[in-house]
């Protein structure tokens, strides 16, 4: 072995073995000396070395290259390079060129991918390429150091990709973030919420005090100057700062909750401060919102003439407003919980309860009446009323409720019950009936009554034109039309006669009526009163026909009593006259008394002699007879003759002396026509003796000729010597003729 | 025939039909007497030299005082007529033509001077 192989390793002992004279470089007893020189040097070094001879660039290599060449050795000792790795042939052909011009090349971590086992593998490779050259300088080799740095490539690569993430994690993290380093503090890294924060301005490179001069004054320089100073963190919570939020903008106020956190080397030296926190700006406003809201909510329930109160969902009520208060006289804190159900009426209790608990279970209003009890012991009654307030995600947050006094509402309401009440009564028992109509559709709305008045089935209501066909068409033009409704023109007070739909019975109504007007004072509907006046009506008629009637009979008793006074009061012996005259007025007066009992329809015959005999002395006047009823005419007819009978008798006949009786008896019996009569007679006796009158005065001339006319029938008088007897023979009286009674 | 003015009076109340019947004979008329229309129509029918009716309005059956005012004047065109009533006066249409009306109460010497003229 030549000596400088000698201590060369594997590689030295293949080389002296390898057989060179196939090579370009010769065998190797033939070798110059500085090839031999760097191939002692190579085989002695043991960072792996290749060597490039020649132009074709034959190998020659060391134990270190070996190993990086692993299967490719030994097949690659005295093959040319081109051959021995011929993927990356143009690489090492370029080098070659570019070496044996006398430049040097060096590669860090170069990729190159290799078959050195058999299969591609992707290596990084530190590669420095320097000429060899002979004794007069020329290049003759190319010696390539080779270190591998695969191995170092992928953990760097591994650490760049953790950093990347990191500082991708970093840029996106929701809270903003910073790192200061140095005393002055100095911009590292701002992530994206800080750029944000800070109106995206440049800072990175820049102190703090550079950067963001806007903050100055507002005592965060100094806390990072002794954060940076003391090593000890500082955490900041809804701390106020006023930013630029956008390049030369106003600053504007913002809130951070942050932390700023010492950044330590190796020995524990402050190198720099790590800045992380959160904006809660949103937040603050919000919970100021909330606290306005809140202000303005209680403001607005203070001013409300109501009770207010609220309740957690739990249904413990936790404040009141006011008027609670001063209404209930409670102190506060007395109503808190369950204590309001001390003011609600014992009776009212149970249902209130049930419903606030009803409400709190269900969620939905809570709306109760119950009576209140004020300071001064009065309960009055309220109408209590709850919402729920949900928040924004829907959740309930708390009710709010108030409680409205509705006592002098309930009792105008009740008046007005009352009030409608006796109005409906008081019209029921004047058998007044009311309705409303309105003027547009023509609708009418009536009472009970109005139903009964028309004889119209009870109904809601029923079109103008149904109540004005029943109107008898003579009196049409009184009542109100549509367009005297419509004008407001219809006359007020109207009285005009129906024919009743049920049994067609003519009825008389009146009805006064009232317009209410719009704001435009157009009449929209029409209030009316309704009575059937019928009855007053016919009474009115009634009253004309009997004072006609009753002017009639006056005259005619005038025109009796004139007849009577004229025959009475013809004789010489006035005084006689006047007696007679005033016993004729009286037994008239007497007839009439009789008949007004019976509003001069009749009188019993019997009656009729009891009051014309009343003057006489009754006890010698024998009454005897059936039961007869006489008409006016024949009534006064028979008093006149019997008083005229009873005077002649009192003056002359059997009433004169004390034994003298009188006899008036009447019976019924059969007429010559053989219809039935009656027989009436007056009989005296025991009287003194009877002499015939010389004359026929007034009486006889009523009893023989009037009385007789009067009933149709015949009188006689018979001046016995016994004493005077007179019949009267006539049909049976009846009352047949009404026009008798009439004509009076 | 007499030369007494003969009347007829027509009156339902007897006691006014005899007085004044009786009043009337006592100034010289010849006077018949009837108690309603249909009477005074039958001696009116009897007696054509009846020269004046003096009749009630009032009266009950077949016809009133004017209706029978109206028969007579329409049978008997001469017979002068008075009609009387206790109630008012009748309108003029209702009255006969030259007929009279007297109200009741009426005095005997009123009926007697008003026959009188219109008998001439």
């Amino acid at each position: 072995m030549p000596a400088f192989l000698r201590d060369g390793g594997e590689l030295g002992e293949l080389i002296a073995s390898f057989d060179w004279s196939g090579t370009s470089l010769g065998p190797i007893a033939g070798w110059p000396g500085h090839l031999k020189t760097s191939v002692a040097l190579a085989l002695r070094s043991t960072v792996p070395i290749v060597m490039l001879w020649g132009q074709d660039g034959v190998m020659i290599y060391n134990d270190g290259y070996a190993e990086f060449a692993g299967m490719r050795h030994p097949r690659s000792l005295g093959a040319r390079v081109r051959e021995a790795w011929p993927e990356v042939a143009d690489f090492n052909d370029n080098i070659i060129k570019t070496v044996f011009a006398g430049k040097k090349l060096s590669y860090r971590d170069q990729q190159l991918t290799l078959e050195r086992n058999g299969v591609a593998e992707q290596v990084y490779l530190n590669l420095d390429y320097s000429p060899v050259v002979d004794e007069e300088g020329r290049p003759v080799a190319v010696i390539v150091f080779v270190v591998e740095t695969t191995e170092k490539v992928r953990v760097e690569r591994q650490v760049q990709g953790e950093r990347e993430r990191l500082k991708q994690m970093f840029g996106q993290a929701p809270s903003f973030m910073a790192l200061l380093s140095g005393p002055d503090h100095v911009f590292e890294l701002a992530n994206r919420g800080y750029q944000q924060l800070i109106g995206h301005r440049e800072v990175v490179g820049k102190s703090v005090r550079q950067a963001l001069p806007d903050i100055g004054g507002q005592g965060f320089y100094e806390i990072l100057d002794r954060v940076y100073e003391t090593g000890e963190p500082f955490v900041g919570s809804a701390l106020t700062v006023a930013l630029q939020r956008t390049p030369g903008g106003l600053p504007q106020q913002r809130f951070v909750d942050l932390v700023y956190q010492p950044i330590r080397d190796e020995n524990g030296a402050v190198t720099g401060i790590f800045v992380e926190g959160i904006d809660i700006t949103e937040r603050i406003v919000a919970e100021r919102a909330v606290r306005a809201s809140e202000a303005q909510f209680r403001t607005f329930a203070e001013a409300m003439p109501n009770h207010v109160w609220t309740s957690p969902p739990s249904g413990e009520l936790d404040w009141f407003n006011t008027r609670v208060y001063e209404y209930s006289g409670a102190a506060p804190g007395e109503l808190d919980g369950e204590g309001w159900t001390k003011l609600v009426h014992p009776d009212d209790l149970p249902g209130a309860g049930e419903s606030w608990a009803q409400a709190l279970r269900s969620c939905q209003p809570y709306d109760v009446e119950f009576r209140l009890r004020r300071f001064d012991g009065a309960y009055r009654l309220h109408i209590a009323r709850a919402v729920l307030i949900r928040d924004s995600d829907g959740s309930p947050l708390r009710w709010i409720g108030t409680n409205t006094d509705i006592e002098d509402q309930r009792q105008a309401y009740q008046r007005f019950l009352d009030s409608e009440r006796r109005l409906r009564l008081s019209q029921d028992a004047a058998g007044i009936a009311s309705m409303e109509v309105d003027i547009a559709s023509g609708a009418i709305f009536g009472s009970d009554i109005f139903w009964d008045l028309f004889g119209l089935p009870k109904a809601e209501s029923v079109h103008t034109s149904v109540v004005e066909a029943l109107v008898l068409p003579e009196d049409r033009h009184i009542r109100s039309s549509p367009e005297t409704r419509k004008a407001g023109t219809a006359s007020p007070n109207v009285e005009y006669r129906i024919r009743r739909s049920d049994n067609d019975d003519i009825r008389w109504i009146s009805r006064h009526m009232e317009f209410l007007n719009d704001a435009q004072g157009r009449p929209v509907k029409m209030f009316g009163v309704l009575r059937d006046i019928t009855e007053q009506k016919e009474a009115q008629a009634r009253q004309v026909l009997l004072t006609h009637e009753l002017e009639h009979r006056i005259k005619n008793i005038l025109a009796t009593v004139s007849a009577i006074a004229s025959q009475t009061l013809r004789g010489d012996n006035m005084d006689a006259s006047r007696t007679a005259f005033n016993e004729r007025l009286r037994a008239l007066a007497n007839a009439h008394d009789l008949l007004t009992r019976t509003q001069w329809t009749s009188a019993s015959l019997e009656s009729v002699i009891a009051s014309a005999i009343s003057p006489f002395p009754a006890d010698r006047i024998a009454v005897v007879g059936p039961s007869v009823v006489l008409g006016p005419k024949r009534a006064l007819s028979l008093a006149l003759a019997i008083n005229e009978l009873g005077t002649n008798s009192l003056k002359y006949g059997a009433l004169s002396v004390p034994a003298g009786e009188v006899s008036i008896n009447w019976s019924r019996e059969t007429g010559e026509n053989g219809e039935p009569a009656i027989v009436l007679t007056w009989v005296e006796s025991g009287g003194p003796p009877v002499s015939v009158p010389s004359r026929r005065g007034f009486g006889r001339f009523l009893i023989e000729r009037v009385l007789a006319a009067d009933f149709g029938g015949t009188v006689r008088i018979d001046f016995n010597a016994g004493g005077v007897e007179c019949t009267l023979r006539a049909p049976w009286p009846t009352l047949k003729a009404t026009s008798e009674a009439k004509s009076l | 025939m007499s030369d007494a003015k003969k009347v007829l009076v027509v009156e339902d109340e007897a006691l006014l039909l005899f007085s004044i019947a009786d009043e009337l004979r006592d100034c010289g008329f010849e006077v018949l007497e009837a108690s309603d229309a249909d009477e005074a129509m039958e001696l009116l029918q009897k007696h054509p030299d009846v020269g004046l009716m003096f009749t009630d309005i009032d009266m009950p059956g077949s016809m009133d005082g004017l209706r029978l005012s109206a028969a007579v004047r329409d049978r008997w065109p001469p017979v002068k007529i008075i009609v009387t009533s206790g109630k008012s006066r009748p309108g003029s249409a209702d009255l006969p033509s030259e007929g009279r009306f007297m109200s009741k109460p009426y005095t005997p010497s009123a009926v007697v001077l008003a026959m009188r003229e219109m008998l001439g």
